[in-house]
């Protein structure tokens, strides 16, 4: 039979030009019996490594049931790009070998750094091409009308790269085949680049033509009406078997022939990218094992210091450390663990708050080399298992860092390493169902609101499609054909990718070029570059990857430390704070078993809340346990009442078993002994796979990664099946076998491992033990690091004043930019809380720095202000605004009165749009100290009073809270007459269970988590506290618009207490929030009729967060 | 003064309400459910006006569309057009001069969803202010517009009241300003909105509390916006309003003494109107592009009846014949009841028009002939109808029988398609591809005899194939693809054959049809 390998393959990775996945184009290749397919995407790699991870694949299916002496037979992978120069030019390209693979790259790069951080594809002249043309093979593509200028430059290369130059011809059914393909042979021969076959394949097969013609509508932005000639005339574009290539060239033999000629000559796999780990911060004369052994036992002795381990470092942990270290000699990981204590190093240097997670973070080596703070003298965790053996993938290390310090780490890795050698690595954004059907819909000629209708009804089911029911609900017609078009195109079209992101903080790097590796573009924003793989490619190549994150909670902690540092002298980090051993760790384990959690780090949600009372945490691990309980996976898997129960001695400790004949019944005892016989960890329910479902660790691993990407692929079904069957086989309890597995699917998407959930923990602990022994610390620091976490400033100062901390208001005499500590009013030893600046919206931080440096002893009146400090006078009015001249005796009003003259009377200059920003000199600088009010004597006008109510709404405008009372006091009068009752009376333990109740409040958050199906949780705020109200599905349906829109709420509803959780089972809404206007509005009631527009009140001085 | 404003609230809506009541639509606008226009803006589109229904929604101004659609199911959109709305807004106000000449559409400060009528001196003809206003709100009531109208002294009192008054029509007697305007919210002055949310700041929530107060001290705090307006609204400055006249440049009217009502009378007193206007038309060298006829009816209502030429003219009897086409297509629209008192013909729009002295210059320039085109175009419409006069236009596809539209001809059309070269396709279309018996070697052979129209031929000379998969956009029903061959036959005859169905991928079958003839 004859030989035939496609060398001209474009996959979807040439974003809206090829309609078919990699992993499709390699899959028929291999069926139809090709010997060889080049993937080459548009000036790009981007989607040569899935084609390699497909094609590893079907070599290790193929190589099990092989026959000794049979000889594996799969189709090649070449990989390979298809240049496109500025002017047309097009050319398929393959490195022969690694040295001409990475000029390559280099060369895409070089055309991506000319994009200047603007969208577009890559620039490339065709002497750039020419000045790679060592070691390429060049398949140069002819245009439709063969130009001198072609014949020339064809000539060029021909010359330039001898004997590795061909010209591609392809069988386009055009009618003028043979005459065409004969005169490109001609062309071909006198060119000294002769004729090769292609098919120019852009669809692994002909059924995928309608998706090929909608990208080509979605990328020449029209309607497929209007496309015209901008598709192809027919479908020949897909993968043809060698016969079927043979008779199309039968003119040309050695077209075809030459095609096997050239996949012989690309010797370049992937194969040659591995390892390539970075050896920087390994001194010389050293072995990066050395290294980090010397690093290791250094740390050991840091962390287990003499004064209290007079035995040294105990002999438990230097056991761990010695095991560790021989596997990590045993992968070579050395260099790994060395880069990122490196960059550790550089933030603990620099004094930034960070900690390490990830499958290989909580090690023993790690916490000596600081990466973690999880010492594993005292914690149980197992570590061997941090590196699978078997795998034989990367470790894997996630680093957070305090979020507004995280580019300093980021901008030291690019410098460290250089930007040839470092780079982010891409998100591939991929189309989802909306996207997916909105695109489709519009390329199809359908109208937004038709389309818009079917995103609507996409919304929530994901791969599997739009059912009848659903289509006709939303008001269309399902036996419409070009409504069915829609759907079948878009149900394709997702899992596509759509554009390359950059990730937001893996790094990738090398002990080579980077460039040389993977070509590298610019991010959109300024300093980031990142490489055209995501991080399964990543992970498939096994390059180094590690990764910087941001974590909002580290900017928190370290303010706080530092806070309680320089106001009561202790100094504490995350490492030394008191401990489980420490009296002061009970106070804070009853805190949280109390739900008093307010701002504490991921125990503040409202589902974290209502378990911690019934966790009642004790010890350092129920936070572990707390941290991974509250999560899809156990919730899915109804692992949380068994463990709750066992915990609480209900029912005893029982691990399930096989039947005696196929294993020990204490198999899964070691897996799950530390949760009670509950599976609460993503590796738990891996080590089930493994030991009671005996899966391999590499099918271990397939069903992990099906989990992660289970919405893209449709494979978890299969091992589904194939888990439910051995387990049950093997005589495990089927409804434990079945929520096993409901767990892992829960976990696919939210999966926490143990060691995530102890770096958490550790975090969790952090931040309760400052709130609770220091709750103005506390208050302070996490009103510095907004915006974070789950409540607005509003409910942290609140929160902070119940816990008997003075908040005094910001004041431009004593206020920092920043939240402070000073003397309470009344003396004492706690310190009150100073609002800073940064809490009035709009400012700019300069210039309040500005206006602190010029303070002094203080400012007298708003004109000296403006003309010693300097301010604009935007920045007077927005202080004015948030009242913060109450010591000059001037209330906003009075204030702002004094700030509009300042123009006038020369102080400052007319105030100009977004004067704020650069003006900032006073005209009359001499005279400005001597001036003062009185020099400028007018008459007095008397400004209308200011009601209390319209102070505290102007305070929410301003600076998003008020310290002078809650705004549903106001209303309180008139909510007791329609019978509601405050949340705190709703809390009184004399009222009955189920009693009906209306309680009303401001909406501070909604909630749609995806584990509580349509239900919505709403907490609402009055004056005296917050209600947690419950929307059941159908209750949530009838009044859909109330619950999402009101800012202002009342609920009647059932009471239902548990413990110390209480909810109202809401049953009716009203709507209150219009008379939220009334506030600012109390001393008139406008007579202007509904028509008429009235002044709209600004309600969204009330922002309500929403969860979905 | 006494000056009369009108505020239409929700002005875009109305004017997109009653267009579409004028030329109605597949899916037309239903104004008891929520709408809204929307207009593009950075970041996505947002609402540029919206119905009660609407806003009862929660939905405001100035909202992104993506979450009013959230919030209001089924909302209706549609596109807003603000020169539409400008444009009518100026048609609107011009029709007001039948109350007075000196009208004045309010610009964007004033909202430009209004207009103001000077009525100084002139309410009397209309029986006092009280009857001017009923019967203006009764007319624009009778447009489907729902106003609010006051009268007062000045622009910017009138303002305030029909923006700001709970009456629908209000008339503040002569000197009371003060009074009726003390009560009215701050908003009523016109005021920029940085000098609105100033003055509630600051507490100035009602006009009562800026009159009297000493001026030095709110002049040294706002732009000199606040103390001018004030004083506008209270007669203590002028404000000049830009009033608007008609600009009917070349106007005839003929006032009848006796009403007509028949077709042939109308038509017969438009050409003497036209043959009024030829004068002036010659005097400054232009001739009409544009013609307006209006009919107003003894009992007040007016019927306009617009015509366009193609090419600028002053010929009567051409105006009449066109204005005859167009009078036979509305006369159901156009009610004559008891009869028409007067006529009025308006030139709309006039181009400049040469005496053609030569025509050569224009053979040579080709225009000549894109000249005759258009008469020829002209004349056979005027004949037959303008639906009966077509042209072809090539279409961009890959399907010979889509490849082309036929559509109404226009005589302006400059450029005739010039036949592309790149495909090879028959002289000859036939307008349904014929069966043919073909042999030909399976699976994609050229054919090597056929039998067509009951004629067998032996194929000597063959090109393709040319392989065209059907446009599976336009029907679910699977369309075989073709492969097309061009065919000589003995006798020197070509055609164009096609293959429908591919081997194997599509059928075993494959059926031959003729498609199209060379010469």
């Amino acid at each position: 039979m004859v030989a035939y390998a496609e060398l001209a393959v474009t996959t979807n990775f040439s974003f809206l030009r090829g309609a078919s996945h990699p992993q499709e184009m390699v899959i028929v290749a291999d069926a139809l019996g090709l010997a060889a397919i080049g993937i080459a995407d548009r000036n790009s790699f981007a989607g040569v490594v899935r084609a390699y991870d497909q094609w590893k694949k079907i070599r290790n299916e193929k190589q099990g049931p092989l026959q000794p002496g049979q000889e594996l037979k799969t189709v090649k992978l070449l990989v390979g790009t298809r240049l496109v120069t500025i002017d047309g030019f097009e050319v398929l390209t393959y490195p022969k070998d690694r040295t001409a693979y990475g000029e390559l790259c280099k060369l895409i790069t070089k055309g991506n750094h000319l994009l200047d951080g603007k969208k577009a594809e890559c620039l490339l002249t065709f002497e750039d091409i020419l000045s790679v043309s060592d070691g390429q093979i060049f398949i140069v593509l002819p245009p439709d009308d063969l130009s001198s200028l072609f014949e020339q430059r064809l000539e060029a290369l021909a010359d330039a790269a001898r004997g590795r130059a061909y010209l591609a011809g392809s069988h386009l059914y055009r009618g003028d085949d043979v005459r065409r393909l004969g005169l490109l042979n001609e062309l071909g021969q006198r060119t000294g680049a002769p004729l090769v076959a292609i098919n120019d394949v852009h669809y692994h097969g002909p059924e995928r033509r309608a998706l090929a013609d909608v990208v080509t509508c979605i990328r020449e932005k029209c309607t497929i009406h209007e496309a015209g000639f901008h598709l192809d005339a027919n479908a020949e574009r897909h993968l043809k078997s060698p016969r079927d290539m043979a008779r199309l060239f039968r003119l040309h033999p050695e077209a075809i022939a030459r095609t096997i000629d050239i996949a012989n000559a690309c010797q370049f796999t992937l194969d040659d990218l591995k390892n390539e780990y970075p050896d920087e911060p390994v001194p010389p004369g050293k072995t990066p094992q050395q290294h980090l052994e010397d690093l290791t036992w250094a740390g050991a002795q840091r962390r287990y210091p003499k004064d209290y381990y007079p035995e040294g470092v105990p002999a438990k942990v230097q056991k761990i450390i010695r095991e560790e270290l021989a596997l990590i000699q045993k992968m070579d990981y050395a260099r790994y663990f060395i880069t990122v204590h490196d960059v550790v190093a550089f933030a603990r240097s620099k004094k930034i708050l960070c900690q390490g997670r990830g499958s290989a973070a909580n090690s023993a080596v790690c916490y000596c080399l600081e990466i973690t703070e999880i010492n594993p003298e005292t914690s149980d965790l197992l570590f061997a298992r941090f590196i699978s053996e078997n795998r034989g993938e990367p470790p894997d290390i996630d680093v957070d860092f305090e979020h507004d310090r995280r580019e300093e780490v980021m901008q030291y890795v690019y410098g460290r390493y250089g930007r040839e050698r470092a780079a982010i690595c891409a998100t591939v954004i991929h189309y989802r169902s909306r996207r997916a059907i909105r695109e489709v819909g519009k390329a199809l000629g359908l109208t937004p609101d038709i389309t818009a209708a079917l995103s609507k009804t996409v919304w929530g089911s994901h791969a599997d499609g739009l059912p009848d029911k659903h289509i006709r609900q939303a008001g269309l017609d399902p036996s419409n054909r070009a409504l069915m078009q829609a759907v079948f195109l878009a149900r394709e079209l997702i899992g596509f990718p759509r554009h390359l992101s950059q990730h937001v903080g893996g790094f990738i790097l090398t002990r080579g070029r980077l460039d040389e590796t993977v070509p590298i573009g610019n991010g959109a924003m300024k300093d980031r570059t990142f490489i055209e793989w995501d991080k399964d490619d990543i992970d498939v190549l096994g390059l180094m990857k590690v990764d910087v994150l941001a974590l909002g909670m580290l900017s928190c902690l370290r303010r706080g430390l530092d806070l309680m540092k320089d106001h009561y002298g202790t100094d504490y980090t995350l490492a030394t704070l008191p401990k489980d051993d420490h009296p002061s760790s009970k106070p804070v384990y009853d805190m949280l078993s109390k739900a008093d959690s307010v701002g504490v780090f991921q125990v503040e949600s409202r589902a974290q809340m209502s378990m911690l009372p019934r966790l009642k945490p004790q010890r350092f691990y129920d936070l572990v346990i707390e941290v991974a309980i509250v999560r899809p996976g156990p919730i899915q898997g109804d692992m949380v009442h068994p463990y709750l129960r066992r915990r609480d001695g209900i029912e005893p400790e029982y691990y399930p078993s096989p039947s005696p004949k196929y294993g020990p019944a204490n198999e899964l005892e070691e897996v799950l002994k530390r949760t009670k016989g509950v599976p609460l960890f993503q590796e738990q329910a891996m080590q089930i796979a493994i030991t009671a479902a005996e899966f391999t660790p590499d099918e271990a691993d397939g069903l992990r990664r099906a989990m992660a990407t289970f919405r893209h692929n449709g494979n978890v079904h299969l091992f589904r099946d194939k888990f439910i069957k051995r387990m049950t086989e093997r005589g495990y309890d089927p409804t434990f076998v079945e929520s096993c597995f409901g767990q892992i699917e829960g976990f696919g998407e939210y999966g926490f491992p143990e060691s995530h959930a102890a770096s958490f923990a550790l975090l969790v602990y952090a931040s309760a033990w400052i709130k609770c022994h220091h709750p103005e610390v506390f208050c302070a620091a996490i009103l510095n690091s907004q915006p974070m976490g789950f409540y607005q400033p509003a409910q942290l100062v609140r929160d902070a004043r119940e816990h008997g901390v003075e908040v005094k208001e910001v004041d431009v005499n004593y206020s920092q930019w920043d939240c402070t500590l000073e003397p309470a009013s009344g003396g004492g030893d706690r310190l009150a809380v100073r609002l800073g600046f940064r809490q009035i919206q709009g400012l700019n931080k300069e210039e309040l720095e500005k206006l602190i440096d010029a303070r002094g002893n203080g400012f007298a009146s708003v004109e000296r202000l403006a003309a010693v400090a300097g301010v604009s006078r935007f920045t007077i009015e927005r202080l004015a605004a948030a009242d913060a001249f109450r010591s000059l005796d001037l209330d906003r009003r009075a204030a702002l009165w004094a700030a509009r003259r300042l123009d006038t009377i020369g102080i400052r200059k007319p105030m100009e749009r977004k004067a704020h920003k650069k003006d900032t000199t006073s005209p009359l600088p001499l005279l400005a100290p001597h001036m003062s009010e009185e020099l400028f004597p007018e008459p007095q006008i008397s400004l209308p009073l200011m009601q209390l109510s319209e102070h505290v709404a102007e305070d929410y405008v301003a600076t998003g809270l008020s310290l002078k009372a809650h705004p549903i006091s106001f209303f309180r009068e008139r909510l007791h007459r329609i019978g509601t009752i405050t949340t705190a009376e709703h809390r009184r333990e004399s009222l009955p269970q189920n009693k009906r109740i209306t309680v009303a409040g401001l909406v501070l958050i909604r909630q749609m988590p995806g584990t509580a199906k349509g239900v919505v949780f709403l907490t609402i705020e009055d004056e005296t506290g917050i209600a947690n109200i419950i929307v059941w599905r159908k209750v949530f349906e009838k009044h859909r618009h109330v619950v999402m829109n009101s800012k202002f709420l009342a609920v009647t509803g059932r009471l239902q207490r548990a413990g110390l959780v209480i909810h109202v089972v809401a049953e009716d809404f009203r709507d209150l929030s219009k008379h939220l206007g009334e506030l600012k509005d109390a001393e008139t009631s406008l007579v202007a009729t509904p028509s008429a527009s009235p002044p709209s009140p600004d309600l969204s001085l009330l922002k309500s967060r929403d969860f979905h | 003064m006494r000056i009369v404003s009108v505020w239409l609230p929700r002005w875009p809506i109305l004017r997109f309400l009653t267009a579409q009541m004028r030329e109605p639509s597949d899916a037309p606008v239903d104004p008891a459910r929520p709408f809204v226009l929307s207009a593009e803006a950075s970041g996505g589109p947002r609402i540029a006006a919206l119905n009660i229904p609407a806003e009862k929604y929660g939905l405001a101004k100035g909202d992104p569309l993506a979450d009013a659609r959230a919030k209001a199911e089924g909302l209706q959109v549609a596109v807003h057009d603000p020169v539409a709305d400008d444009a009518a807004l100026r048609h609107l106000t011009l029709w007001a001069t039948r109350y007075t000449p000196s009208v004045s559409p309010w610009s964007d400060d004033n909202g430009a969803d209004g207009f103001f009528l000077d009525i100084t001196g002139a309410a009397h003809l209309f029986g006092g202010e009280e009857k001017l206003l009923a019967d203006l709100s009764h007319r624009l009531d009778g447009f489907g517009l729902r106003a609010r109208l006051a009268i007062a002294d000045t622009p910017g009192a009138a303002w305030a009241l029909s923006r700001y008054h709970p009456l629908h029509a209000v008339i503040m007697p002569s000197g009371q300003m003060t009074d009726a305007l003390a009560s009215l919210p701050i908003e009523a002055l016109r005021l920029s909105p940085d000098t609105r949310t100033t003055l509630r700041r600051l507490g100035f929530k009602r006009i009562g509390a800026l009159i009297d107060k000493p001026r030095a001290p709110f002049a040294a705090r706002f732009e000199t916006e606040l103390l001018t307006r004030l004083d506008q609204a209270l007669g203590r400055a002028a404000e000049p309003l830009p009033f608007i006249v008609s600009p009917p440049v070349y106007h005839s009217t003929r006032y009848l003494l006796e009403p007509i009502w028949t077709q042939d009378a109308v038509l017969a007193v438009a050409t003497r109107l036209m043959k009024d206007l030829v004068h002036p038309l010659v005097r400054d060298g232009v001739g009409a592009r544009a013609l307006r006829l209006s009919l107003y009816r003894v009992d007040g209502d007016v019927s306009v009846v617009d015509i366009g030429l193609t090419l600028p003219t002053r010929d009567p009897s051409h105006v009449a014949r066109l204005l005859n086409l167009k009078l036979e297509q509305h006369t159901h629209n156009i009610d004559a009841g008891f009869g028409f008192e007067s006529l009025g013909l308006a030139v709309t729009a006039a181009e400049s028009m040469h005496e053609q002295q030569s025509e050569f210059a224009s053979v040579i320039n080709g225009s000549y002939e894109a000249e005759r085109r258009a008469q020829l175009i002209d004349h056979l419409q005027q004949r037959l109808g303008p639906d009966s006069v077509q042209q072809i236009m090539p279409l961009e596809s890959h399907c010979p029988e889509r490849a082309e539209l036929a559509y109404p001809a226009t005589p302006l059309t400059e450029t005739w398609p010039t036949p592309d070269e790149g495909r090879q396709r028959p002289l000859l279309l036939l307008p349904n591809a014929e069966p043919a018996l073909v042999t030909a070697a399976v699976p994609d052979g050229p054919p090597q005899r056929f039998r067509w129209r009951g004629i067998l031929r032996d194929v000597l000379y063959s090109q393709g194939p040319e392989r065209i998969a059907g446009e599976w956009w336009h029907s679910s029903d699977f369309q075989p693809t073709r492969d097309y061959y061009v065919v000589e036959d003995k006798v020197g005859h070509r055609f164009w054959l096609y293959r429908e169905g591919l081997y194997e991928r599509e059928t075993t079958d494959a059926r031959w049809f003729v498609h199209g003839l060379f010469a």
